[in-house]
This record gives structure tokens, sequence and C-alpha cells, in this order.
């Protein structure tokens, strides 16, 4: 009876090995070494920061191995750093956890002495994204712009861009991406353009240009290995700038030849960026807690003007002043000129000596009901919507900090807003994946629409 | 928190000289300590695993044996058991065969997985080792299919595969910028953490396998915390389930969890084999779920048994263990007894004239255990003086003892050592360490006027319920109240509430103070429900002791209100342990009275028990609960008929600590030998011999000073007191800090370090503590060569001075030899002779 259950147990262990190929078999990287390197490795060696710089992502970043050089030598297993690091009495590799069996130590090894090949050249399956025709589930909407002229809203909708008309007449535009989540929709200052970004999370980043007109695609570039945050063109309407998961504001040319600038600046996703009106500096909300100000120009930070109890969630500058807020529901304004006076960078950068002190240059604006999410700021730069986990919308004048509208009742919680050019539309969206536009100061709602076709049959949440 | 757990004390083997060497081996062979009995035990095991074949009798048990199944996702495991003829528990579920006298109506796996189809009455018949059972179910489905549930398919899987433990995303901060309620303890917070944040990005309700909620623990993209699910098992195909359906949340009004159990309870197998274990879940709608799948299981002692992630047990050694199942915060456990086959065995015959004796002889019958024989008088004398008054006897007292004819000598030893001072030392000592009487925190006349209150309240045996509202009840300074000392001794009400609850009722509560108990299911409310008892009581600095270091006095702040629980941001009233929370005024009356009332109450389950329990540990060399100031549900008692019934005998004494202890050392369990025998060479935990322990610091060094004459001088202590006497620990001395001393900063007994180090070993071997004691011009080595003329006479002496006995004719003969080879140099002889024995683990152990 106990030997029967020892048969069974040798049995599963024998299937469920990949020693199960036999001695003669050709390794085939896809079908023998990937799951093995999926299982024990691949969790820290991808993504945006591979432990020891060493990517398993792609079969190029595999060949060329990491920090501590080529992971393979063809045919010669004992000289190959992927072996000398999980095998012995206490292999270095993995760091915790139980070593590899002798078993796939051997799978590898004979991949390794019959060449090496990789013989798949993207061994994880990118997911596809699902545009469904009609949602049985409402998109949350993650991103809300109103084109210049006031006449259009584009509603970013998990993976699609949809442009309605702000009276609410005619057939929306669906604009579909390749990415899964999008975090940020603008129009360009002409009106002509629809910048889309986002991404799919902890896979790439992605910027999209539509051209209004048509609603043709007329760019599409990756970069970063997560999505890519908010952020917005630059005045020169050449460039936009977007927040990264790894801690770089991405300044991405609308073409597609010219380089990314990287411009490395929070220990944490860089949750927002605004440019200031001349173009010359960004300003940066982080994941970190911290709000930033940097050089254009030269890529440095210039300084960090505010560390909050909690995270950022969002940026925006008339130019005077930068204004962000976040979970700790404390709005704040920081007056530029005062924050960077007699700012100098030297040497390697971010090595500014600030001289004034916080509380010359930060104005608190009253406090906010809830954890806030989103800002916009108007077309003109003089107003901006407040919005968030509380069920109002808050409008306030920059310059004085003053209340201006308050909107009750809103769809909660809120993911983002959008002011027209004179801060007289405010537009609304929620998770539940309503758009709302209200008109200001009088807060009356104009609309109130789900902006993707849902199917009839199922209630919507 | 629990630095260094209790374990059986092993003194390492000290290296000796040419000339100690033989008597050395002389001594140790009489006297087979711990260490090489564990090594045998484990030759013996090695031979013996599997070598029973189990053959079964009777019946196959099938559990369950009626079933209503009402859920069309939620299937239920079988497990089929058999008994062998010697009482053992054989786990048949692995080689059983399952059928369905119906498949349309419920279907089960060749593993006996079984499974609703549709509405109906069927069986499950198993068959197993030619035997057969039934299972009869009933299939009562609702009429539409249940939506998946947040609270109870998807935190039970978030803790199932570790997402929120303590390492991952259950740190405070979160990992990665996704935090976790610690092991699930806030679903709300979790649901909003997981649908919500940041855009909602973890979740894709219209592409549900490509969510990142998903897609991270199944390995698919970066993930520090590598692969926890694995496609298309159980696990993921709920988690998948629920975000296919929305993500949403749970209707209000759904049934909700109440309460675990597990199946069997109590498993008695030999070492090899296995058990499936089976855990059920019940709702508050009456209904049963079986989340055997869906538990976290944890073995407490793992040399005994493994258990799998499905709650297969696999045992390996002799011996005992819990094994735990963690399903919602709530904890069930199993007890495996690890026994090897012996059709021989008699069983003793259980006594009823001790109460100590009947559950431990019932225990050990259970586990084909017999006792080792009763200790030789000389044996017992020292090993109860030690014990109870934390000093060797004399010779003369062993004389006196040795040739006392009355049979009830040993009951009237006892009795004269409760009357010495010697006693009322070392049980002052011990309260001085548990309550952390010391001058790193208490001004000198306050630690003064402590310890006499301890010691006052030793000598006329203060009733335990009495002793604790004095102690709990200390106001003002030391003029008023010298138990005041407890309270000037905490930092605050924090430090207050955990002391308190460590001493007096055994339980560990500071994890509480932050996130939910690990291991209990305690609270921030438990937590904040003890805070708002003590956080009336403040200290200032004693005006009447002006310039005094330390000078404290403890008042009382009637005006405070009920503490804050900070993860509500709530005022939490008052609330004693196990949830009831009285009806008490925010102001205006001392909020203590409550507590202690509740305390020292009859009926308080904690109080008497931790007491018990914590008397027992004094006298063994474990608690009946182990480390005993951790008192919890997976952390069970060795024998808890035992630990009840000196529960309920000290409640009905009054709170009578000295009758406690009477019935402890009176019984034939504290009087064994330490010498096993073939049934009891693998026990350690069940009392069956007597597991020698080193001498705590204090004991050693006065023994030490006994046997040489040579006293030890402290800095920091009046002349002439023992060290059992000192203060509190700052006083200057390498040896009691050595040999693990308490500084008395925690309210825990593994301040206290009883372990061996090899420091220790050479501190006895080149030490001043021994050589120049037995060297001593003034000492009792000069004195005896002086006093004795003949050789015999002297190593007798030499013997009962250092081991307290006599020693045996082959020591004798090797000890007259050894002395004839110095020649005339007796005095030289001695000298080196004592050093010996005083090297030998026989004096540095109680045994």
């Amino acid at each position: 009876m106990r030997a029967a259950r020892s048969i069974l147990v040798a049995l599963v262990t024998v299937a469920a090995s990949p020693a199960g190929v036999s001695a003669d078999d050709v390794i085939s990287f896809r079908r023998h070494v990937w799951p093995i390197l999926k299982r024990h490795c691949y969790g820290c060696h991808s993504g945006e920061k591979p432990e020891g710089k060493l990517s398993l992502a792609t079969a190029a970043s595999i060949r060329s191995g990491g920090d501590t050089g080529p992971l393979l030598v063809p045919g010669k297993p004992g000289r190959s750093l992927l072996i000398q690091m999980i095998s012995g009495e206490e292999p270095s590799m993995p760091p915790k956890g139980r070593p590899l069996s002798r078993a796939k130590i051997d799978v590898l090894k004979r991949w390794i002495l019959q060449g090496g090949k990789i013989d798949s050249v993207a061994p994880v399956a990118e997911p596809k994204v699902v545009i469904p025709v009609e949602y049985t589930h409402a998109p949350a909407m993650t991103a809300v712009a109103f084109s210049p002229d006031g006449q259009r809203i584009a509603c970013a909708c998990r993976s699609e861009v949809v442009v309605v008309t702000t009276s609410g007449t005619g057939i929306p535009l669906r604009l579909p991406t390749r990415s899964d989540l999008l975090t940020h929709v603008e129009f360009s200052a002409d009106g002509k353009m629809l910048l889309a970004a986002g991404g799919t999370p902890s896979r790439f980043g992605e910027v999209c240009v539509f051209s209004v007109a048509d609603g043709k695609r007329v760019l599409a570039r990756r970069v970063s290995g997560d999505t890519l945050f908010r952020g917005g063109f630059a005045p020169d309407g050449k460039r936009v700038a977007l927040g990264g998961a790894d801690g770089a504001v991405y300044v991405i040319p609308l073409d597609e030849k010219s380089a990314v600038r990287r411009i490395e600046l929070h220990s944490d996703w860089v949750v927002d960026v605004a440019w200031t009106p001349d173009g010359k500096k960004l300003i940066t909300a982080g994941r970190d807690k911290a709000t930033k100000v940097a050089s254009v120009q030269t890529g440095k930070l210039l300084r960090t003007v505010d560390s909050s109890p909690e995270r950022v969630s969002s940026v925006v500058t008339d130019g005077v002043f930068a204004v962000s807020a976040g979970k700790s529901r404390a709005l704040i304004g920081y007056q530029l000129d005062v924050a960077l006076q007699n700012i100098s960078v030297t040497g390697a950068g971010n090595g500014a000596k600030p001289i004034t002190r916080r509380n010359q240059y930060a104005k608190n604006f009253e406090g906010q009901p809830g954890e806030v999410i989103d800002i916009a700021i108007s077309g003109n730069r003089k107003a901006i919507a407040v919005a968030g986990a509380a069920s109002e919308v808050r409008v306030y004048t920059v310059a004085d900090r003053k209340r201006t509208a308050t909107v009750k009742n809103v769809r909660v919680p809120v993911y983002c807003v959008a002011l027209n050019r004179n801060a007289s539309l405010l537009a609304v969206g929620s998770r539940d994946g309503y758009l709302e536009v209200f008109r200001l100061p009088k807060a009356e709602r104009t609309l109130s629409r789900i902006p993707v076709p849902m199917k009839k049959t199922v209630g919507s949440r | 928190m629990n630095r260094k757990p209790r374990t059986p004390v092993m003194f390492l083997p000290t290296q000796l000289t040419t000339s100690g060497t033989q008597q050395m081996a002389t001594m140790t062979t009489n006297r087979p300590f711990f260490m090489a009995l564990g090594f045998l035990g484990m030759l013996a095991l090695a031979g013996s695993v599997q070598a029973e074949s189990p053959g079964v009798i009777g019946q196959l048990t099938v559990e369950p044996s009626q079933l209503v199944m009402t859920h069309p996702r939620r299937g239920h495991s079988v497990v089929v058991t058999a008994r062998t003829p010697l009482g053992r528990t054989v786990d048949l579920t692995a080689e059983a065969t399952f059928g369905s006298s119906d498949p349309g109506v419920v279907r089960v796996s060749p593993l006996g997985w079984i499974e609703a189809v549709s509405n109906g009455t069927a069986r499950i018949q198993v068959q197993a080792n030619g035997l057969l059972g039934v299972v009869q179910v009933e299939v009562k489905l609702p009429a539409a299919v249940p939506r998946h549930s947040f609270r109870d398919d998807v935190m039970p899987v978030l803790s199932k595969t570790g997402c929120n433990q303590g390492a991952c995303h259950g740190y405070s901060l979160g990992k990665n910028g996704f935090k976790l309620s610690l092991r699930g303890a806030d679903p709300k917070a979790d649901f909003d953490s997981l649908t919500d944040e940041f855009l909602g990005r973890r979740i894709n309700r219209h592409n549900p396998s490509a969510s990142l909620f998903l897609t991270k623990p199944l390995g698919e993209v970066a993930h520090k915390g590598g692969v926890r699910l694995e496609a298309d098992s159980l696990e993921h195909r709920l988690l998948l389930g629920w975000v296919r359906e929305g993500a949403k949340a749970d209707s209000p009004g759904a049934a909700t969890f109440e309460s675990l159990s597990i199946y069997p309870r109590r498993v008695v197998i030999g070492p090899g084999w296995q058990q499936q274990l089976q855990v059920i879940a019940t709702y508050s709608d009456g209904s049963l779920r079986d989340v055997t799948r869906l538990s976290v299981f944890t073995v407490n002692t793992e040399r005994i048994a493994a258990v799998t992630r499905d709650g297969l047990v696999q045992a390996s050694m002799l011996g005992e263990t819990a094994v735990s199942a963690r399903f919602e915060r709530t904890f069930a456990t199993a007890e495996f007894l690890v026994l090897e086959p012996r059709e021989d065995f008699e069983p003793t015959p259980v006594p009823t004239d001790n109460v100590v004796d009947r559950f431990v002889i019932q225990k050990l019958n259970s586990m084909n255990v017999r006792p080792s024989a009763l200790v030789d008088d000389a044996g017992f004398l020292r090993r109860v003086s030690i014990d109870m008054t934390g000093i060797q006897p004399e010779p003369d007292q062993l004389q006196a003892f040795l040739a006392d004819k009355d049979p009830k000598k040993r009951t009237r030893l006892i009795e004269r050592l409760f009357r010495t001072e010697a006693f009322v030392d070392q049980w002052s000592l011990k309260w001085g360490d548990l309550l952390q009487n010391s001058r790193t925190k208490l001004s000198d006349p306050a630690v003064f006027a402590f310890r006499e209150w301890l010691r006052e309240a030793v000598a006329t045996n203060r009733p335990l319920d009495q002793f604790a509202r004095e102690v709990l009840g200390g106001q003002g300074g030391v003029s008023e109240s010298p138990t005041a000392a407890f309270y000037a001794v905490s930092n605050d009400a924090h430090d207050t509430l955990q002391r308190t609850t460590q001493v007096f009722c055994g339980i560990r509560m500071l994890c509480a103070r932050c996130h939910p108990h690990p291991f209990e299911n305690w609270t921030q409310e438990d937590y904040y429900g003890l805070f708002s008892f003590f956080n009336q009581v403040a200290t200032k600095n004693d005006p009447r002791l002006p310039g005094v270091k330390n000078a404290k006095s403890v008042v009382i702040n009637l005006k405070t209100g009920f503490g804050t629980n900070p993860r509500s941001g709530q005022a939490q009233p008052p609330r004693f342990l196990g949830g009831r929370e009285p009806k008490l005024a925010t102001g205006g009356i001392d909020r203590r009275e409550a507590y202690i009332g509740w305390l020292t109450s009859k009926d308080n389950p904690f109080f008497a028990r931790s007491l018990v329990n914590r008397v027992w540990s004094y006298f063994f060399h474990r608690g009946i609960i182990d480390p005993v100031d951790d008192l919890r549900s997976t952390n069970p008692a060795i024998n808890p008929k035992l630990l009840d019934a000196l529960t309920a005998d000290l409640i009905a004494s009054g709170f009578d600590m000295r009758h406690l202890m009477r019935t402890i050392v009176s019984s034939r369990t504290y009087q064994r030998s330490s010498v096993a025998n073939n049934s009891n060479i693998h026990d350690d935990m069940n009392f069956s011999r007597f597991v020698p322990r080193r001498l705590p610091a204090e004991t050693l060094l006065d023994c030490l000073v006994q046997a040489t004459g040579v006293p030890e001088k402290f800095s920091g202590a009046p002349a002439g007191f023992t060290a059992k006497q000192l203060p509190d620990a700052n006083i200057q001395s390498d040896f009691l800090k050595l040999f693990g001393k308490p500084q008395r900063m925690e309210a825990c007994e593994c301040e206290r370090d009883s372990g061996a180090n090899m420091l220790q070993a050479l501190h006895f071997i080149n030490g001043q503590s021994i050589l120049s004691r037995v060297s001593a011009g003034n000492g009792r080595v000069a004195g005896l060569v002086k006093s004795e003329k003949e050789v015999v006479g002297l190593i007798e002496r030499l013997y009962t001075w250092s081991l307290c006995r006599r020693p045996t004719d082959k020591e004798q003969a090797v000890a007259v030899k050894f002395f004839s080879s110095y020649g005339d140099k007796r005095q030289e002889a001695a000298q080196d002779f004592m050093w010996a024995l005083l090297n030998s683990r026989e004096f540095m152990m109680v045994h």
C-alpha cells in the first residue's frame, strides 16, 4: 500500500519535471528552458529595473547578460555564468527559497552544451488588448480633455479614446489603442491632433497621436517598461513630457525617429508632469511623495519644492505657481520665483543649494474633502479644478487661491477632470465610466453619459 | 519579541586536564544525560521508520459521512481513515477509490473531490483496503449561480498565496506601491487598493486575464514576489472568476464566516505515515464549506512532522506536534502524536492520589511510554532543594535525610523547605525578575521597598489573586505604596498593558499594537481596549524625594478618556481579553479596578491557568504550554487535562501558591529519575522522565560559594548578600552576566538566558570563580584537607559538598588511585579533585 503511493509520487514527479526530456532530445529554449527561467528567475530579472541589470525579457537581453557579463558560453556549461550561479552547495541564485532541482539544472546545462540557441524571440507573449464592440462593464474613465474650442471632449476609456461633442450630439468617435491602460489625453493647441498616452502595466509605455479630422493614428511610440503617466504637450507643441514608472520624465519628440530624453528625478513613479508656459521648466509629482522642479535644458533637478506625508497625484502650473496635491488632502501652491531664488546647479547636477525656506514660497489652498486624484488647469491657465475621492469638485483661481465654484454630488471616485479655455465648462470622468459636463460657475449639469456603447441587457455599475 | 525560546538545556561537555579526565569519565557514564539520549533516540528512529505494516481492522471512517451541497463551485473533500489493531490512524484517502451512485447529481474525482452537478441525492461509494464506506450527498443548488465574493473567494486566496503576508504586500508600507492589510485584516481597504488605486490599473474588467492582479502572481510580468499562482489552479480560478464578474464588492447581508473546524482533531500515527487534513468553515447561514485548499497550514514542531500546502501531514520523528490551519484569520488545530508501534506495551496504572501523576500517566499510556523510576533520596533532596530554595543541601542535611527512615520524609522535607529563608530569597527573586524591580527605572528606595514587599508576600504565602490586586492597585510614591513600583517601571500605558498581560495572563499583545496578531485573533480593538484600562496611570517626579534618581510617584488622572485606536481613529472603550466590554464611565473612576476585578475572578480563563503553567515551568524543563508566557490557540498545551486540573485545583485552593508547588513537587512526575528507559528515550515533552537543566546564574553561584566556602563580593549591593538576594541586576558580576541573569528590562521569561555557551565552559575551566575558590587558603578544600586525615573520608566530603551525594564504589576507587598519584601533595590533589567535580555537568545541572 505504501509502495503504491511511492510509485504514484514518483510518476507525478517525473511528469511535472522538465527532466522528462530524455537524454538525446534536443533541448528547446521555448519548450524546456523558458519555463524554468520564467518560474525561478524572471520575477526579478525583468521589468523596469531588472536585478543585476540582467533582463530575461527579450532574446537579445538574455544574450547580452547583465552586470557580471554574458550568461552563456555556448557549448561550455561549466564556464557559463548561468550554471555557476545556480549550482553548488549554496547556490547564489535564487537568493531566497529552494535551489533549482538537479533535473532542471541538467536541462539548462544540456541546452548550453547544445549551443544555447534561443528559438523564440518573444518568450513572454504580450496580452492582446481587448476593446469590446459593446461593453459589459463600463470602463473607468482615466483621462479627459477639452478641445481648444471647447466643442469636443476626448475621454480615455481604459484602452480606447472616445471623442464626444460637448453638446452630446452626434456619434462618438472611437479611437482604439494597443495600450491596456491610457492615463492621459490632450488636444494639441491647434486642435488638430489628439495625444493619448499610457501603456500596458509592467510591460511597456506608449504614446499615440491621432489626427482629429479622420481619426487616423499618425504616430505610436513605445518607451519605458511600464505605463506612462500624466503630463502634456510642450508649449512648442513638438514634444510631450510624460511621467514614467522608473522615476524618470520621458520627453518624447512627436516623430518616429528623434531620440527620447529620459530625465531621472524621482525614486518612484512620476505620476504627473507640467510644463511652465515658457517651456523652460518641468514640474513633476511623484509617488515618492515629492514635488520637484527641473530644468528642461539641462535635465537637472532645480529643487524639490515639497515632500508630502503621502503620495502626490497631480501637478499643474501657470508659470507663477505650481500647484500639487495628492492623498494627504492638502492642496498647495508653490511660488516658483521664490522657491528657485538664486538656485544654481553645479557639478554633476542635483546639487542645487536652495536659499529660501519652504514657508516663504508654499501657499496653502483650503483643505480638500478627500484624496485628490486629479487637478485640471484651464486653457488660459487662470483656474484649476480639483477632484478625487470626495463627491465634490472644487474650482479655484490660481492667483488668489479663492474658490470660485463647487460642483456637488459627482460620481465618486473621480479619476479625471478637465476645464475648457476660460473655465466656463468642467468635464468630470469617474471610475464608473461616466462623463459629466457642468457649466460654471453655477454647476449646471449639461451632460451625463457613458461614452462607450454598453450591452443593453446588462446593467452597469 | 520572543528572542530566546526556552529549550532543554544542554551544557557543553567540558574539557578536562589529564588529572581529571578519568574521574569525569566514570561520573558521566554513571549519569546518562539528555544529549546522549537524544542521539541514541535518533539512531533508534532511523531503523524504525515504517517498521509496522498497518493492517487495519474494523470499518472505514469516511469524513464527512453526510453532505449537503448548496454551491455549484464549492466542492468537498473526503478523508478516509481506518484503525490498526494498536489503535493508530491509517489515512487511506490516497489509496481509496471513489464512485458516484448518480453522476448526474454529484461527481467525484479519483482523489475524492466531490462536486455538485444538479439537485437531488446520491451516494459516494468509497472503497479502500477491501473495506467500504459511503458519503450521503444531497444537492440543493440555488436557482441562480452565485457570484464570486470578494470576502469569501478573493480574500482567502490573498492569504493562501501569501500576497498579504508580512514580508510581501502585507508589510506596513506595502511592496512596490501595492499594500494589502496584513493577513487580510481589513477587506475593505484591500478591495479599494485592488480595484481603485492608480486608475484601476490592477484590474481589467473587460479583459480579465490581462489584469495586473493576475499576471504578476502568475509570473507573466516582473514580480519580485515570484510565482505565487499556478495557472488554472483553484486559487487562479477564484480570482479570475471574480474579475470576470466585474470585480464587484460584496452585497451587504451575505452570509459571513463564523468558525473553523479541522478533521481529524487528534491523530495517532507512526513515523513515515501520512494524514490528510480537512478544514471546514461554518457560515452565519449555517452552511459548511470545505476550505482545506484555501487554508494556510503550519506545523509547530517541524522535526516531528511536515505539512504540505494542501494539508497533507507527513510524520517524520517520534513525538507530538500541533498542526494549525488558518483561514480568514481564524485558526483550527489538529494534534499529531507520532508513536512507535509497541505491541508489548503495558500501560502504567493510573494513580488517583495526585492530580499531576494522574493526567501525566494517562497521557504517557496513550503514547505507549513508561515513565522512568523514581529518583533516589540524595537526588531528590538536591533537586527539590535547588528548585525550591535555590541552594544545594549541605552534607549534614544529606546525612540526616539519608538516615531518616520515615516513609513520609520527602513530604516533611518539602514542608521544611517552605519555612527556610532561602525559599523567600528564591521566589522573591523570581517575582522581582518578572515585575522588573530594577534601579534602571526605579529609585534605590523604591527597589528595596518593593523587594521587601515581595519578600513579605512570599513569606506569608499571600494568595495570588490578592498578590495581583495589590501589585496592580499601587498608587503614589514609595512611602505610600511599595507596589506602585510596578507602574513606575513602565514607560507608558502601552508598556503597562503589555507587561500586565504577559505576566498575569501569559499573553503577548505587542504585535496587536500595530496590526492584528499573526498567530492569534487579537486585533487592535483588543489591544486598545486593554490600553483604555491603563491610560489613566501616569508618573511624575516624587516631590518628597527631591534629587533622588528615578524617584517617581504614580498618579491616576481620572479625567483621562479612553485611548484611540489608530486604525479607526475612534476612542476604544475598555475591553477585556476575549471581547467583553464593561460599561465604564469615560472619566471620574479608576478604570484599573474593573480590570483587576476581571483578572482575579475565579472565572478568568487566563490568570490561574497562566500562573500554573509558569510555576510548573520553574520545576521542569518546560511549561505545559511552552513558551510559558505565550498562551494562544496555535500553541496548545502538551497536556491540556493536566493544565486544566491544576488550574481548577489552584482556584479551589484560594490561589494558594504553596499548595500548587506542593502538588507539583510531591508528585511522582517531579520525582522521576533523569535516566531514561527504552520507552521514554524519545520523549522530552511529556514529563516521563526528569530532563536536566542548567542551574540558573544565581543558584549556580550560591552553590559554588557554599561548596567551596569562599563567598562572593558584589559591588552595588549590601555586603553579605547572596546572589539570590541581590536587589536587581545593577551590580558588577561577570559571572552572573555570563550565566544569563536577566537585566529586568522585559516582562518575559525569555530574558533569562538558560542556554549554554563556550564562554561559560571556559570560565569554569580557567576562570577565577573556581580556580581561586578551590585553592583558597581559608576555603573548603583547605579546611577538609586539615580535618579529614583519611583519603577515603576526604573524597567523600569533597563529593558531598560538591555534588551532594556519596561517591559510588567505582568512583571511590578511581579517586583513591588519583590521590595516590599525587604522592604527598594531598592539598594539590584535593584542589584538582574538587575543581574536576565542580566542572562536571552533574554540578551544573539540576537533574
